[in-house]
């Protein structure tokens, strides 16, 4: 029987679904990954972000200008990456060689060498300048951002793990089994009720708050994880909005924002009360 | 120390006091089931009450069993809104008429003392934690939602460390007064349960089983021997000289 084009047969069926499966697993691996990954989507390796840590740090700073050597902010866009690689494996060399650049940067900061660093690889100094090309230091951990930099998919997200339409990745129970927040589903009431907690706790502290569990829950296998960069991220996104809306009822015409007064009055005696629950939810945790 | 007691300590007390005062009870009764049968008759008709009275309290025994053994399932249950709402309304309504049929229970038997002063004691202080316990679920469902989902987290998990002999007391003792004052009345209760004249129910039963199986051993004691007798392997080994 003839083959048209586009017709599976019955010998590539089976391979056809392996490979659909494939894709799919494949999908699903990366969407994995991303749901886990704490950077807000900036990849890189983390053993190049511990490496500069433990090794440029100590004489450079990243947009904080010089302390022994340069400031390597924007140092990917002023050298050339061939440089930079054969310049960190043996800055010595470099100098000796009598490259110009080298040389000025040698005599510029007081005659004193930076180490070779003959011990990393190619690919380690690579992946190192890859880290600070993205970015470096200054790369935030997704569930760090700002509540206010959420889009509308983060805030509808957020709602759907608030209320439990939308299952948390590691199996925990969602807010609204003990808390409610005002405007939304009728939530449990063993917790206090959230709608406040946004402008009460601020960005921060909310965020290092979600990353713990509030008991000692029973973990279906989820080993250490509790919630990921993203559902705290989507969470916290959620809370500010229940806040904004209250404060936006509760505020009279002329009076300040209830967000600033909240960051003025409440900042400094709030963060204290925080930390302590925080550890307390931690002893809880253990 | 407190917690160490009430949620670490009291339950192992309360089970072990469960457990002897049956088996001193069921020694001390064993020859003398018509007290047993007589004493039972009298707390059927002082405490049986009406069929609401026990329809509603065997389904909230059942329920609580049911949360505490398989909290995944009430989980699975309670993740869809309307069948929370269901199960959340029901279990109210439930604990409100239990709580109703047990005042209605009291006033018609306040005041009929008809056994010894242990007895009645026992019996009286068996009703009050019950009351109490009644009271304080009622009120945990109205004031703090969702006890169907949060208690399959938290207390479920407490009882199965109950159970394994590894008792996690932080998962109870973080809840709210009512919840811990629930769970430890269910405790207490259990504790008095032996000196009660509704453990002559326990024993009843207790002493039919043991018969039953009794029976059960007699009746496969006569059985192998009529077998033995019949094929009498001793004839196998030691056939008898012509």
């Amino acid at each position: 029987m003839p083959v048209k084009p586009g017709m599976l047969t019955l010998a590539a069926g089976p391979r056809a679904l392996a490979l659909v499966l494939l894709l799919l697993a494949g999908v699903q691996l990366a969407w994995a990954d991303d749901e886990d990954s704490q950077t807000g989507g900036a990849k890189f390796s983390a053993e190049a972000a511990a490496t500069f840590n433990k090794r440029c740090t100590a004489c450079h700073t990243f947009g904080k200008g010089i302390k022994v050597g340069p400031d390597l902010k924007g140092v990917t866009e002023r050298r050339k990456r061939d440089w930079l690689v054969k310049f960190i494996h043996a800055s010595s060399t470099v100098i000796k060689s009598g490259d110009t650049t080298a040389v000025s940067l040698f005599s510029e900061f007081k005659k004193q060498r930076m180490p070779d660093w003959t011990d990393l690889s190619e690919k380690q100094i690579n992946d190192i300048i890859d880290f600070i090309a993205i970015g470096g230091p200054d790369i935030k951990p997704l569930d760090e951002r700002n509540a206010e930099l959420a889009s509308s998919s983060d805030l509808e997200l957020g709602r759907q793990l608030f209320s439990g339409e939308r299952r948390l990745k590691y199996g925990f129970q969602p807010c609204s089994s003990c808390h409610s927040v005002q405007g939304a589903r009728w939530g449990g009431s063993l917790g206090p009720d959230l709608t406040h907690t946004y402008f009460k706790f601020q960005d921060r502290a909310l965020t290092e708050f979600l990353r713990h569990p509030c008991f000692q829950w029973e973990r279906a296998g989820a080993g250490t994880h509790y919630l990921t960069a993203k559902e705290v991220f989507a969470l916290k996104a959620f809370l500010r909005q229940a806040a904004s809306r209250q404060s936006t009822h509760a505020e009279l015409p002329g009076s300040p924002p209830h967000s600033v007064n909240a960051e003025r009055v409440t900042s400094i005696a709030t963060r204290a009360g925080m930390s302590r629950q925080t550890e307390n939810r931690k002893g809880a945790a253990r | 120390m407190k917690i160490d007691f009430l949620f670490v300590a009291s339950p192992y007390i309360a089970f072990s006091l469960l457990l002897v005062g049956i088996g001193v009870r069921y020694f001390l009764d064993r020859r003398q089931m018509a007290t047993a049968r007589k004493e039972m008759a009298e707390a059927w008709s002082q405490l049986g009450g009406g069929t609401v009275w026990r329809v509603s309290l065997l389904l909230l025994v059942t329920a609580h069993l049911l949360g505490v053994v398989f909290p995944r399932a009430i989980l699975w249950w309670s993740g869809n809104t309307s069948r929370l709402y269901l199960l959340e309304g029901a279990g109210l309504i439930v604990g409100v008429s239990t709580l109703v049929c047990w005042c209605i229970l009291l006033w018609r038997h306040l005041g009929h003392s008809s056994g010894g002063l242990i007895t009645e004691l026992s019996d009286t202080v068996f009703l009050a934690l019950l009351f109490v316990g009644l009271l304080s679920g009622v009120l945990t469902a109205i004031l703090y939602r969702w006890g169907s989902v949060w208690g399959s987290v938290t207390l479920a998990p407490y009882m199965a460390s109950l159970v394994r002999a590894k008792p996690a007391a932080n998962l109870a003792s973080q809840m709210p007064f009512l919840v811990r004052l629930h769970v430890f009345s269910a405790f207490a209760a259990l504790a008095v349960f032996p000196l009660t004249r509704l453990a002559a129910f326990v024993i009843l039963v207790l002493n039919w089983a043991l018969a039953l199986l009794g029976g059960a051993f007699a009746s496969t004691t006569r059985v192998l021997e009529a077998w033995l007798r019949k094929h009498n392997p001793g004839a196998w080994l030691w056939p008898e000289e012509d």
